[in-house]
């Protein structure tokens, strides 16, 4: 998909909409799951990915080939997303609210349905409480597999400060996430210890 | 009981040493607390490996190039009234500055006076036009200043009536291109 991505660049770097309209289709939806996982609402999710994809198009003069596009996108979006939150000054997170998910199983049972949906519930839960900060660097690191380095360019920080956000972020989601009832349980156990 | 630096260990992503990790076996293996918090993190890890990338609704790039226009339009309408905001705030800044100059040079008057003094100042310019230029006008026949008066006059007032119509156009209205451009779009 990203083989014709540079000549897109380069056409939408002169003007051409339609090439950067062939960059929405391919990117939509990593910068849609970004703002889904800091936002929490489908609806705000979509209206925030637009937004992501309109400052793109305004500032693409400033984008560094050196970079990934994908990296650059997701930090336009991540910084959008926590400013919105900010603003917000509340999480605007509700556990009721729940998209329907590309998963990897793409015929599930009613049951596996109803217990990730229930599993999803708990973990944006857990999100919702963070700070939007914390929230970034969490979704970065677990959904986009960005290392420390990446994420800290992405967020405009420093390396350390990532790995200190990471560190709250991981012991505030051990802490709080309850582990679904529909987890295989182990005479009462979910995990035996196993090496780290 | 210390969980440092167990807790960190057990949350770390980094592969432990087989000394390190001998060491978090063993005190795992006392701590239920520790236990309980790898529990949960292996099953939130596992949720978020599950949960995969969520998807936009159907005709996300379809929403943006229908909005796209608009977007341009309101950007382009904001431009315009930054410009002529910052056009109305020069000239008020220089209008200030010029009557802040004003009262420093005449610091007892009062505004009746220095309203008096101005009006006295500007006809004394207008005479000094008036001695200057209709000496010279006398020796020009009557038809050529007319015409002179009647060419420059309608242009000023063309020109106003663009000038005024294109900073109106601008703020208050979009642009025809952009009009086009949307035409265009539902014509396809």
């Amino acid at each position: 998909m990203a083989n014709d991505q540079p000549e897109w660049l380069s056409r939408a770097l002169k003007g051409d909409q339609e090439a950067f309209s062939l960059l929405v289709e391919t990117y939509q939806r990593p910068v849609y799951n970004l703002c889904y996982r800091m936002l929490g609402d489908p609806a705000e999710a979509e209206d925030a990915a637009q937004d992501t994809f309109w400052r793109a198009f305004q500032h693409l003069n400033r984008y560094d080939p050196a970079r990934p596009f994908m990296t650059w996108l997701l930090s336009i979006a991540a910084h959008f997303c926590i400013d919105l939150q900010r603003k917000k000054r509340m999480p605007r997170f509700s556990i009721d609210l729940v998209v329907e998910e590309m998963l990897p199983d793409p015929a599930p049972g009613p049951e596996k349905t109803a217990s990730q949906k229930e599993e999803n519930q708990i973990l944006h839960a857990v999100l919702g409480k963070m700070k939007p900060e914390d929230r970034a660097v969490i979704v970065l690191r677990y959904w986009y597999q960005m290392p420390e380095e990446e994420i800290a360019q992405a967020l405009s920080t420093t390396v350390s400060s990532v790995k200190s956000r990471l560190h709250r972020a991981r012991l505030m989601i051990a802490e709080q996430y309850q582990v679904p009832s529909a987890m295989p349980a182990n005479g009462g156990k979910y995990y035996e210890p196993s090496p780290l | 009981m210390n969980h440092h630096p167990y807790e960190e260990w057990i949350l770390s992503d980094e592969t432990l040493s087989p000394a390190e990790n001998a060491s978090v076996q063993e005190h795992l293996a006392a701590c239920p607390e520790c236990r309980q918090l790898k529990t949960r993190w292996e099953a939130a890890k596992l949720q978020i490996n599950r949960a995969g990338l969520a998807a936009p609704a159907t005709g996300f790039t379809m929403r943006w190039q229908k909005n796209l226009p608009d977007r341009i339009s309101q950007l382009e309408t904001q431009s315009a009234r930054r410009f002529l905001f910052i056009i109305l705030a020069c000239s008020a800044a220089m209008l200030a500055g010029w009557v802040f100059t004003w009262l420093l040079n005449n610091p007892t008057a009062s505004i009746a006076t220095s309203l008096i003094k101005l009006t006295a100042n500007a006809i004394l310019v207008f005479q000094g036009i008036k001695f200057m230029v209709f000496p010279a006008l006398r020796s020009i026949p009557l038809v050529y200043i007319l015409a002179g008066i009647s060419i420059a006059g309608t242009t000023a007032l063309m020109l106003s009536a663009v000038w005024a119509g294109a900073i109106w156009h601008y703020v208050f209205r979009k642009p025809q291109s952009l009009e086009l451009v949307k035409e265009g779009e539902k014509n396809k």
